[in-house]
This record gives C-alpha cells, sequence and structure tokens, in this order.
C-alpha cells in the first residue's frame, strides 16, 4: 500500500513518454513521406530530360552503338528537368519560379555524354564594367552557367616519378581506344579486354593498370563525382557535406551501373518551407534508353501546312483531308515547314 | 483508506488519456501513414502505365487499379489527371527554318485517350474527407490529417 502513492505520477510519466515518442513518429513519418514523393517527383524528371535530350539530338543514327555521331544538347535536358518538376511541385511555369527553384534548389546538374561531360553550376565571371565617369571597375559575378565539354581524364606519374613522367589519360564512354598524353606526344592504344571466365565461372584473365576497361570506367566515375561534388560544395556555400560517389562497376548492393550511355546527374536540396516542409536532399541519376520513331502524318489544311501524329491519321483522312507525307519526328516534320495541327 | 475525490478525478483524467485519448492519436496517425503510402505507390504505378504505353481506356488495369487502391484508404481520397501537349513549330524567318519552338498546352483528357512521345501527363490525388479517428483526434487534439496531397508528372516515352 505504500507505494500506491507511486502509481499516478508513474503512470503521468508513462503516458508522457509515450505521447513524446508518438510526436517524434509523427514527424519522421512526414519526413519520410515527402522525400519518397520528391524522389519518384525529381526521378521523373531526370527520366523526361534524359528523353528529350535524345529526342533532339542531331544526327541520330539508328545504329545505337555509333555514339561518335550522336550531339546531344545539354540545355535541352536541363530547361525539360525544370519543366516536368516544377509540374510535379505544382509551381506554374514562370520565370521567377524558374529562378527561385534553379537558384534555391539546383546546386548542380551534369549531362555525361560520349567524350565528356557538361557541368551546369555556380561558377565565378570575370567581367568589368565602364563607369559613367569613364572609370574602368571590376564586375565579377558568380551564376549558374555551362562548363564546356570537359574530358574525361587521368593524370598519372610513372615511375621514377618526376614532372617529365606524367602521362595524362584520355578515355570515352563504352569505347575500345583510348589516348595517352605523354611528353607532348598524343597516342592512340586500344582498350585492354574485359575480364575473361571458364565454364566454372572462375576469372581467368583480370586486366589492370591504366589501358583497361576497369581503369576507363573508374577514370569516368571519379572525373564526374569529384567534379559533381565539389559543384555541390560550392552550389550551397559549403552548407552541404554530402558526396557524390559513382560506381565504376555493376553494384551488388544498391544494384546501380556504373556510366555506360548518356546519363544526366543532378541533386535537389530544397531548403524547408519552399515547397516541402522539411529539408530534403534527393539525388537523381537517369541514362538514356532507345527511342522509338514518333510518326508524324503532313498535310495542307485551307491552304496551311500542317502536321500531325500518325495515330490521328483516321480522323485527318475522315476529313477528306490528302496526306502529302509522312515523317519520322516532329522536328522533321518543322524541317519541312509545317506546323502543329492543334484541331486534331 | 479514504478515497479522496481529487485523486478520483485524477484517476480518471488519466484512465481518460490513457485508453481513449493516446490510442486514438495511434489509429489516425497508422490510417494517415497508410493513406499516404497507397496514394503516393498508386500515383507512381498509373504513370508508369500512361506513360510507358502512351494510351489509356475506360475499364483499363490503369484506372481500376488506381480507384479500387483510393477506394481502400481508411480516408476520402479523390484523384484529377491533367494532360499537357508538346506542340513543336519552326521558326521560319525569310523563308528559312533557322530553329524551333517547343510549348506545352493542356488538352482535353478523357478517360480513354491516346498520348503522344513527349506530352505530359499529370496525377494529382488529394484528401477530401477524414474518417472516424482522425475526426476524434482533431476534436481531442486538436491535430489536422487532413493534408494528404500527392502530384506526379512524367513525360510519355
Amino acid at each position: 500500500m505504500k507505494f500506491m502513492s507511486f502509481s499516478y505520477p508513474l503512470m503521468v510519466l508513462i503516458m508522457v513518454l509515450v505521447f513524446i515518442g508518438a510526436i517524434r513518429w509523427q514527424r519522421e513519418s512526414v519526413d519520410e513521406a515527402e522525400m519518397r514523393l520528391l524522389d519518384m517527383q525529381v526521378n521523373y524528371s531526370v527520366d523526361a530530360a534524359v528523353q528529350e535530350m535524345l529526342a533532339q539530338a542531331d544526327n541520330l543514327s539508328t545504329d545505337y552503338a555509333d555514339w561518335g555521331n550522336m550531339q546531344l544538347d545539354p540545355e535541352v535536358a536541363r530547361k525539360t528537368y525544370v519543366k516536368v518538376l516544377l509540374r510535379n511541385i505544382g509551381w506554374s511555369e514562370t520565370k521567377e519560379n524558374i529562378e527561385a527553384l534553379e537558384q534555391n534548389c539546383i546546386p548542380f546538374f551534369c549531362v555525361a555524354v560520349y567524350d565528356g561531360y557538361y557541368l551546369w553550376a555556380h561558377q565565378d565571371t570575370y567581367g568589368y564594367q565602364e563607369l559613367k565617369n569613364g572609370t574602368i571597375v571590376k564586375n565579377n559575378t558568380r551564376d549558374l552557367i555551362w562548363t564546356p565539354k570537359l574530358p574525361y581524364t587521368n593524370q598519372k606519374y610513372e615511375y621514377p616519378m618526376s614532372q617529365s613522367d606524367a602521362v595524362l589519360y584520355m578515355y570515352n564512354i563504352g569505347d575500345k581506344t583510348y589516348a595517352t598524353y605523354r611528353n607532348g606526344i598524343l597516342k592512340l592504344d586500344n582498350i585492354l579486354q574485359i575480364p575473361r571466365y571458364d565454364d566454372d565461372g572462375n576469372v581467368t584473365y583480370m586486366p589492370t593498370g591504366p589501358g583497361s576497361q576497369i581503369a576507363a570506367r573508374k577514370a569516368i566515375a571519379d572525373c564526374v563525382g569529384t567534379s559533381c561534388t565539389n559543384a555541390l560544395l560550392y552550389g550551397t556555400n559549403g552548407a552541404s557535406m554530402q558526396e557524390i560517389s559513382l560506381p565504376f562497376s555493376k553494384s551488388k548492393w544498391i544494384d546501380s551501373n556504373p556510366i555506360t550511355t548518356p546519363t544526366v546527374l543532378t541533386v535537389i536540396n530544397s531548403p524547408d518551407g519552399l515547397f516541402t516542409k522539411n529539408d530534403h536532399f534527393i539525388y537523381a541519376v537517369g541514362g538514356a534508353k532507345v527511342d522509338e520513331a514518333d510518326f508524324c502524318i503532313c498535310y495542307k489544311r485551307n491552304g496551311t501546312k500542317f502536321y500531325t501524329h500518325a495515330f490521328n491519321r483516321s480522323k485527318v483522312v475522315a476529313n477528306g483531308i490528302t496526306i502529302l507525307e509522312v515523317v519520322t519526328s516532329p522536328k522533321k516534320a518543322c524541317d519541312r515547314g509545317y506546323y502543329y495541327d492543334l484541331a486534331y | 483508506m479514504r478515497q479522496s475525490i481529487v485523486s478520483t478525478a485524477l484517476g480518471v483524467l488519466i484512465l481518460f488519456l490513457g485508453l481513449i485519448v493516446l490510442p486514438t492519436y495511434y489509429i489516425s496517425l497508422i490510417q494517415w501513414r497508410n493513406d499516404v503510402n497507397t496514394a503516393q505507390v498508386s500515383a507512381r504505378n498509373f504513370i508508369d502505365i500512361v506513360i510507358d504505353n502512351g494510351y489509356v481506356e475506360e475499364g483499363d488495369k490503369a484506372w481500376t487499379d488506381l480507384s479500387l487502391s483510393l477506394a481502400s484508404c481508411y480516408s476520402t481520397l479523390t484523384y484529377t489527371v491533367y494532360k499537357e501537349e508538346k506542340i513543336t513549330n519552326p521558326v521560319i524567318e525569310g523563308g528559312v527554318v533557322t530553329g524551333y519552338e517547343t510549348t506545352y498546352t493542356y488538352a482535353p483528357f478523357d478517360r480513354t485517350c491516346q498520348f503522344a512521345t513527349g506530352d505530359i501527363v499529370t496525377i494529382e490525388i488529394k484528401q477530401s474527407g477524414i474518417n472516424t479517428f482522425q475526426r476524434l483526434a482533431r476534436g481531442l487534439l486538436g491535430m489536422d490529417f487532413a493534408n494528404i496531397e500527392v502530384r506526379l508528372s512524367g513525360m510519355v516515352r
């Protein structure tokens, strides 16, 4: 009976602890739900960016192994990414919203292509401005701009080590050759073959060294990962300590691939209150996929040249309109001077 | 031992908090989590089907799965789907095509609809009603669970 006096305070204490635990769980639940949704939104946006970049590429050969002839515009990828992301977060596509999103949430945007990568990030631009009195003053700004195409390189020093023994290795994605620059001489060599296995699955030959495929993938992953990490640190004024690390071979644990096709990498660093309740950091990677032709039919209606998608053919023909030509993409239709027909 | 009125009242209050208020809060939170998960997964599945196939039809798996998933939620959830068509037009200067201009415009959307590559489909799932436990939690603790909003946009492949 003498311990009965403790029962009430004990019960109150237990209920307070349970209540505090529940509130913490509630906050975690909200955070998890927001992060999961934002992750899906960013991934859909990155997929759209890669798809649109490939769709608008020039000289897109039907042989997708022929990477050398593909010319990709990274700005198309970035603009598409921003467009789709705005729709995902429910913002309208105005100049102010685009600027707010880019300045606050996108510290960098990287497009890795066949023979190099482009990085859109905060960079210092040095300029001069002339005042009204004729004085020239410095006008340095820090803008979000594209770098030129940066090659995938790796510098090593051969033994015995000295500056003259520095060798620069340059690689392309998925290529069978690589280049070396040594003592002012540029040379092309073949990439050493990938490992060979016997019938029991044991490795019989594993090439190593700077001229191997593994070394090429490592150099590509390191180049892109390091540049993106630096861009993230610079773009967040040192606030983000995240490191972008890319695999150079198929990762068993997280089932991710190395960079083997045109790829888009970006992060969303959303500050709390902008469009989510809490801070979130989401990293998204999107690779290329084989694109299919988007056939369009071209015709004249009321004297004006129009085009529409091929699946509207029955509606066009039903209106007594004669189809003049069929092309493989809306871009080709535009090249021939046809406008998109809103009637279908 | 004579029971005092104060201790009786305190006991009743503790019992009320422990047996009514806290369980109501927990149950409403669990239901909210379940509804949010279901809404996000349903939205993702719907967008995946539409952007992969480029076509939806009345009675399709996309619509039935979406409707059944949302109907199984504890709260009342409604959805709206938007379609934006990609329009590419040439920029002609002096009779020569010098570039392209791409815009997106909202297009009428039916439950049977064809999408072209590059079109954007958006689904918006919003909560329009709360269930009994959530109503109790709002009355007892002032908590508001009527805030589920899932919005996903994808580009048709």
